[in-house]
């Protein structure tokens, strides 16, 4: 239960809604009380009353007040019915977009290492799970609320008959109220919360079959690879089945508790009827009223059946945008406009030999800097710790710009554009995905860049030009193409530095000898540091470093 | 970076465009489909409709005893002992109708259980059939959210509303079979009112089947969104865009409400025209019995009303719309489904008509035996780029070392796409050994090694499923990763990270290598393996693939690297889609 209360708290600015959603609920279901007691009451004084008459005994029946109750209760029913159903789901959603720009908020400001979670599980958190909440407002809070109230109404209406009968029913609905929530919950609660945990596991396969699609097609295993996600797919639908079967006696329960109540209300009612203590008007309005009663519980098995999902998902979240990774105030960043420079670093990941001792390298406008040495060298190391990205364990890193606290302090927040090794594009356009490196560059800009990453012919060949769509899983540019798109992207960024990891990755050489010519020139007066397997394959730099022995 | 409706806007004529253009031929509808599905699960479907036919009886037994009851106490104030067999009769209904419920809605969630899992299968096979490049266009989670939330997404058609499609005529039926002896007025009023409802929600229902089908669409596209964004958050990160990329999902989730609330208020006003009916025919219903009561109806049957009929009659008008109210209440269901089905149609729907040479591997057998791999007058083409290779002709003897050079973007991984069989030709016909592509298993490098978020072994395994530990040792021992796992505390045991971000590029390249050399293929395909690497990946590289070169072997591989390109046999020079006459 504790995981769902921060989930509550972003309910305060809707209030309103919830509680007119919660009051057209309550009142669809008064008016359908309403209209099957009243009927009952009509028609059983009705005929009363013409009995009466037809012995010849004078009576009267006032048949307008309850006629227009009954046709009001009829139309006041559907209304409120509709309405609730609208403004309660406009509510949910609303507050699921809420949720997630919260969750998505709170992923971004993490620095990258502490969120290792994969991707993938990332993004089946941000839509299953918030929508898993929607759960939580509609089907769980709301409703027990109301089947709350309408217990008291069925024990009011037991009260008209006697006060044992009132108490009868008050067990009798608290009792099942407890059964077809918390009980059915508890019970529930671990085939549900198994099946969520598979469905993610099955998720995460099934992406990553797909990222492998090419590999594991060439070996021929595309049709074992299948059966095994159908087998764990099996494996999901089993505890699901096993719930499904649970909730299902669950609704049996509401039907034989509502029934049951009825017969008690009959049983008691004739010995009030017969003893005079009760018109035989009053026994069938109550008879009626409680058939009406029912409908507040049938809604309620289906919904904490899946109680757990709903609790699964609210402590995944929690755990998502829980306690933030404090900033990390050891003094081992200096900032000093144009300049980036590294001093006697140090670095190791946890549990693993020490990947970088002692390195210093001082650059700035006048000095670039290359960085060579073999795979596992710790290259991409001292690009992560240039960008802001690591900090190392002992040394000191200085920076050309001091960064703004709103912000994580990474990348052009220090006043770095850093080019990582893999290449990473977004499904979008050319252009969108070079305006993530300047979101106001002029097109004259960005056709000078191209133009320096040899990508302006290509561009001007393709039919959609700039609005071509690139990037996303296996986009049509060559590996080579792409990488030149996110040096673009990485050359757009107007900062005081620069970090190229493997610029030319994929490049024929001819054509990144021609950039190389070009960086120079496009660079002027920035600070530029790039790192690369061996000389060949830097751009021209004043001074090179050759990392490892 | 724009807004999120824009940038999906290209996205979107791509994929009208992509529908009127191919025009997949005999495409069923989504109704037929549905029903055909159906069939997977007919013993489960038809018990869960007994078992509710069962309930009905039960229930109109149980509402009659207790009127009659109700009647004898009143208007001729029977003794009480006399009406205890009556109430006895009321338990025993209501405990027949509380099991039969139990065993409709569990015999009915078998059902779906069944049909999900068949669709599964399906989908599963339609992966297999149009292979890697016949489904790039969406990403890996559209497919894993189209298996999983899609197909969820038929479950409420089969739990729910097919069982009941039957039953809220069955039992409606049943009902007036019940009330007509008793009172045709009333009867008549329910027979009036009844078929009234399925055509006011027919036409609420057409409205609501187009709207969920663009509501998946949207839930589809935005989960492809997020994940786009979730994997490039570092880059967000670096460039400061994270705030535009919030506002983006915002943006996202806000058009994701507007199109739900659209599909909901219809779906939500067939409801209430249902509910609309159901409350004025009891009010009339009540009306009409009480003043046939009072004596006010001097025509038809009223006069012979009694308490017993009245309350019966009463009691049985909300029984007689609770089916139908039910199956509008599932309505959503069924048009979840139809919208779901629209998506899983088109993609089960075969892109073309001859299916991914890999899965063609079972059934087709190769027409003639070869020892080449040749490829005749082949044209490549993509929409928007033109000719991606031009009329080339190669032979590639079985056993030789082949390598494809020529700038970026000059088709050389097109190429190999084709010797791959990931990419059909627009034109001409290529073979390897007499089958087509990728008939028989091949090694594939890829220019971008798909790493497992798993450990050493999964990652090994995840081509070799069979590879013992030692013979996994041993490869890494090839490509020069032996002593980084002899290193770790767990071995083969301990976790990479995602994208490979503790290994660097060249040893992630190394360890793709490593899963190839662990099958004994003829035909070994590399895409730039050597690209971005310094001279010892390079070498190691160059190693391992020389204990592959065994001359029964065939490796053809693209590069820009002197050092990889001395290493072949022969070179192929390709220039802008041309193969220059070396």
């Amino acid at each position: 239960m504790r995981e769902l209360w921060p989930w509550l708290q972003p309910l305060k600015p809707h209030t309103g809604r919830l509680l007119l959603g919660a009051v057209l609920m309550l009142t669809t279901l008064l008016a359908g009380i309403g209209l099957l007691g009243l009927s009952g009451w009509f028609l059983t004084s009705a005929a009363v009353t013409g009995a009466l008459l037809a012995q010849g005994i004078q009576a009267t029946l006032n048949i307008y007040t309850p006629g227009g109750g009954i046709r009001f209760f009829a139309l006041a029913r559907t209304v409120a019915r509709y309405f609730e159903r609208v403004v309660n789901h406009d509510t949910v959603l609303r507050l699921l977009a809420d949720l997630r720009t919260l969750l998505f908020t709170a992923i971004t400001r993490y620095p990258i290492n502490a969120a290792a979670t994969h991707s993938s599980r990332r993004l089946s958190r941000l839509t299953h799970d918030i929508d898993a909440l929607d759960n939580l407002y509609l089907r769980l809070a709301a409703p027990a609320a109301v089947a709350l109230v309408t217990t008291l109404i069925a024990a009011g209406l037991g009260l008209l008959i006697s006060t044992a009968t009132a108490v009868l029913l008050l067990c009798l609905f608290a009792g099942l109220l407890v059964c077809v929530t918390v009980l059915l919950a508890q019970i529930n609660l671990k085939h549900t919360q198994q099946r969520i945990d598979r469905i993610e596991e099955l998720r995460l396969d099934i992406i990553s079959t797909l990222d492998a699609h090419k590999e594991l097609a060439a070996a021929g295993l595309m049709t074992s690879r299948g059966r095994m996600l159908l087998r764990d797919d099996a494996g999901i639908m089993a505890p699901q089945l096993r719930a499904d079967r649970n909730t299902a006696v669950a609704q049996g329960l509401v039907t034989a508790a509502v029934q049951v109540a009825m017969t008690i209300v009959l049983i008691n009612g004739l010995f009030a009827v017969q003893s005079g203590q009760l018109s035989g008007p009053a026994l069938v309005l109550v008879i009626l009223a409680l058939l009406g009663v029912g409908e507040a519980y049938t809604a309620l098995p289906p919904a904490f059946g899946a109680w757990g999902a709903t609790v699964g998902s609210a402590r995944r979240l929690n755990r998502e945008s829980g306690p933030q990774v404090a900033p990390d105030k050891v003094d081992t960043t200096h900032f000093q406009a144009g300049t980036l420079e590294l001093t006697n670093i140090g670095f190791h990941y946890p549990g693993q030999p020490p990947t970088v001792t002692g390195l210093s390298f001082s650059a700035n406008e006048q000095h670039s800097i290359g960085l060579v040495g073999r795979s596992g060298a710790g290259k991409s190391t001292v690009a992560r710790i240039a960008a802001g990205l690591l900090k190392p364990q002992s040394g000191v890193v200085t920076f050309p710009v001091t960064p703004d606290p709103d912000n994580l302090a990474v990348g052009i927040n220090l006043g770095v554009s850093y080019l990582a090794q893999r290449t990473q594009l977004f499904n979008m356009t050319l252009l969108d995905n070079l305006l993530i490196g300047d979101a106001g560059a002029s097109a004259e800009k960005i056709w000078k860049v191209l133009e320096v990453v040899e990508l302006a012919g290509t561009v001007n060949r393709w039919s959609d030009g700039l609005l071509t769509w690139i990037g996303g899983n296996d986009h049509q540019l060559s590996g080579g193409e792409a990488r030149r798109v996110a040096l673009a992207r990485t050359l757009l960024a107007d900062t005081p530095a620069i970090i190229l990891d493997e610029p030319f990755t994929g490049v024929d050489t001819n054509t990144a000898n021609r950039i190389k010519q070009r960086l120079p020139g496009y660079l002027a007066q920035r600070t530029l540091i790039a790192l690369a397997h061996d000389d060949e394959a830097l751009p021209r730099v004043d001074q090179v470093i050759t990392l490892g022995n | 970076m724009p807004a999120t409706t824009d940038s999906l806007a290209p996205q979107l004529q791509e994929n009208v465009a992509a529908a009127t253009d191919e025009g997949p031929p005999a495409r069923p509808s989504s109704r037929q489909w549905l029903a055909d599905l159906g069939t997977h699960a007919r013993p489960l479907v038809l018990a869960a409709i007994a078992a509710g036919l069962v309930a009905a009886v039960a229930t109109i037994v149980q509402l009659g005893l207790i009127a009659w009851t109700i009647d004898q106490a009143i208007t001729h104030s029977s003794a009480l002992p006399d009406l205890y067999p009556a109430i006895a009769g009321i338990i025993v209904a209501i405990a027949v109708r509380t099991l039969a419920q139990i065993a409709k809605d569990t015999a009915a969630a078998s059902a779906s259980q069944a049909v999900r899992q068949e669709v599964r299968k399906q989908l599963a096979q339609s992966w297999q059939h149009k292979g890697p490049n016949g489904m790039d266009s969406d990403s890996p989670a559209t497919h894993a959210s189209e298996w999983l939330e899609q197909v969820e997404a038929l479950d409420g058609y089969y739990a729910r509303f097919m069982p009941q499609m039957l039953l809220s005529v069955l039992v409606p039926v049943m009902i007036l079979l019940v009330v007509f002896p008793l009172d045709y007025i009333a009867g008549g009023f329910l027979l009036l009112s009844a078929p009234l409802i399925p055509l006011f929600m027919a036409l609420v229902g057409m409205g609501a089947e187009r709207l969920n089908q663009q509501h998946f669409e949207t839930l589809g596209r935005l989960s492809g969104h997020f994940l786009d964004q979730l994997r490039g958050i570092l880059t967000l990160q670096l460039f400061n865009q994270t705030e535009h990329a919030t506002r983006d999902v915002r943006e996202a989730s806000d058009a994701y409400r507007r199109t739900n609330m659209k599909t909901l208020r219809i779906a939500f006003l067939s409801s209430a025209v249902l509910e609309f009916f159901a409350s004025v025919a009891i009010a009339v219903i009540a009306i009409y019995i009480g003043f046939g009561l009072l004596g006010y109806i001097n025509f038809g049957p009223s006069a012979s009303l009694t308490l017993f009929t009245g309350l019966f009659v009463l009691m049985l008008a909300p029984e007689f719309f609770q089916p139908l109210r039910q199956l509008s209440q599932y309505y959503h269901d069924r048009a979840a489904a139809l919208g779901a089905s629209e998506q899983l149609i088109s993609r089960l729907q075969p892109v073309t008509d001859t299916p991914s040479p890999t899965a063609a591997r079972q059934t087709e057998a190769p027409e003639a035996l070869s020892n080449q791999v040749e490829i005749e007058d082949v044209t490549v083409a993509f929409s928007g780029r033109g000719n991606v290779l031009s009329s080339i002709n190669l032979a590639i003897p079985r056993g030789s070392v082949i390598g494809l050079a020529g700038p970026s973007g000059s088709g050389k991984s097109t190429l190999l796409n084709l010797i791959a069989g990931f990419q059909q030709p627009t034109q001409g016909r290529a073979t390897v050994f007499g089958a087509q592509p990728g008939y028989n298993r091949f090694g594939w490098l890829g220019q971008e090694p798909y790493l497992y978020h798993g450990s050493w072994a999964e990652n090994l395994r995840l081509v070799a499923p069979e590879a013992s530990d030692a013979s996994m040792l041993a490869a890494l021992d090839e490509v020069g990763l032996r002593e980084r796992v002899d290193a770790a505390p767990t071995g083969l045991h301990a976790p990479l990270f995602e994208s490979g971000a503790a290994l660097s590029g060249g040893q992630a390249r190394r360890l793709s290598l490593a899963r190839v050399l662990l099958s004994d293929y003829d035909l070994v395909l590399l895409d730039e393996p050597t690209a971005g690497l310094d001279e010892h990946s390079e070498r190691m590289i160059i190693n391992a693939l020389q204990l592959l070169a065994d001359g029964q072997r065939t490796l053809i591989f693209s590069s820009h690297h002197a050092a990889m390109l001395a290493f072949a046999d022969k070179v192929y020079q390709l220039n802008e889609g041309r193969l220059d006459n070396a």
